[in-house]
């Protein structure tokens, strides 16, 4: 079952499930500092749901930010 | 026309089992263990069969055959199993369900000397198994993660809001060969040229700027596109750019647009990728 979310940090929208059901992990994207992208930062509070373990061993995602909800 | 005949078989063929030369270079001790390491991105939970073949001390082939758990999800784990004394006549790795193609689990199967944890010994046979064609020892194949073909699929990525550039990441445990790129980019009505790039940068460095061929007006709705043997051209509704051959990106790298003259009500859709996946050991 897809289900499509809001990211409360960078607003973006997506689903968790690439069409071919495989898990999609929303990252926000960086802010450019020059106009050719070329130097950037990364966001304050930035989400990355990129999984990493915690100590218990289960998955988290690497950076909360600011969560998100589900649409 | 012959007439099918039925006969039943008897064993005939006996085997010297004292004194003689093995049967099979490789000689394994109630020490040492076979060994499956995997790295997936599985959509379902799937299982795989090890199997494997062994001439015992005594004569009689022992059939061993062990079944190794997958959770969905991307991630990598060790299976070990002990064996018994004797000599590996063939060992296999193959997954239960029908139909699975290849890319989903990469696997390298090795026999550890000592145990579980002990030395590699020998790789009797990696890469991407899939259910028609399963790993095998002896004559099958020993490639990396990136021999061979992986697994093609589209990534839908993340829609962002006006005035917010599209920035998609390589999933950890991914490498992903980037074969083309497209999204929408909505021009507000404020006047002047947007001119765009797709930019390639492994988190903190962009190595590559691929240039679309042509600028963007405002008040537009212009499908914009990057492939791997692509050009850069500009035709009515479409501008597209090209992306560098054999465009292998290791996790965490990004694939993000920018562009110059971009306003804050510009609007790009989700980026829709069709990329080649491997497994990152």
């Amino acid at each position: 079952m897809t289900a499509r979310f809001r990211c409360l940090a960078c607003f973006g929208e997506y689903s968790d499930k690439c069409p071919d059901g495989s898990v999609y992990f929303h990252a926000c994207p960086p802010l450019d500092i020059d106009q050719a992208g070329l130097v950037f930062q990364e966001a304050i509070n930035k989400r990355d749901e990129n999984p990493v373990a915690d100590s218990g061993g289960a998955a988290r995602p690497r950076l909360e930010g600011l969560g998100r909800v589900r649409l | 026309m012959g007439e099918l005949v039925i006969r039943p078989h008897t064993r005939l063929v006996t085997y010297a089992t004292r004194e003689v030369m093995p049967p099979s270079g490789v000689a394994v001790t109630v020490d040492d263990a076979l060994n499956l390491f995997t790295i997936r991105n599985l959509v379902n939970p799937e299982t795989v069969s090890v199997t494997t073949r062994l001439l015992l001390p005594d004569g009689r082939v022992q059939l061993q055959r062990e079944t190794v758990a997958f959770a969905a999800g991307v991630g990598s784990g060790n299976a070990s199993f002990l064996l018994a004394e004797g000599w590996l006549l063939s060992a296999s790795v193959q997954f239960d369900v029908a139909g699975l193609a290849r890319g989903f689990v990469f696997g390298l199967l090795s026999l550890r000397i000592g145990g579980p944890q002990g030395p590699v010994g020998l790789v009797l046979c990696s890469g991407y198994p899939s259910t028609s064609q399963p790993l095998s020892w002896p004559g099958g194949e020993v490639g990396d993660h990136l021999t061979g073909r992986g697994r093609t699929r589209v990534v839908v990525g993340t829609d962002p809001v006006a005035g917010v550039q599209i920035s998609e990441t390589v999933p950890v445990g991914l490498i992903w060969r980037l074969i083309s790129w497209v999204a929408t980019l909505v021009t507000s009505g404020v006047a002047g040229n947007r001119q765009g790039a797709l930019l390639l940068d492994d988190g903190a460095n962009v190595f590559h700027a691929a240039v679309q061929g042509g600028n963007i007006t405002a008040t537009q709705t212009i499908t914009v596109s990057y492939a791997e043997g692509g050009q850069d051209a500009a035709e009515g509704l479409f501008v597209q750019g090209a992306l560098p051959a054999n465009c292998l990106l290791n996790p965490g790298f990004r694939i993000r647009t920018t562009v110059t003259g971009f306003d804050g009500g510009d609007n790009w859709s989700a980026p829709v990728m069709r990329v080649e996946e491997f497994m990152h050991p």
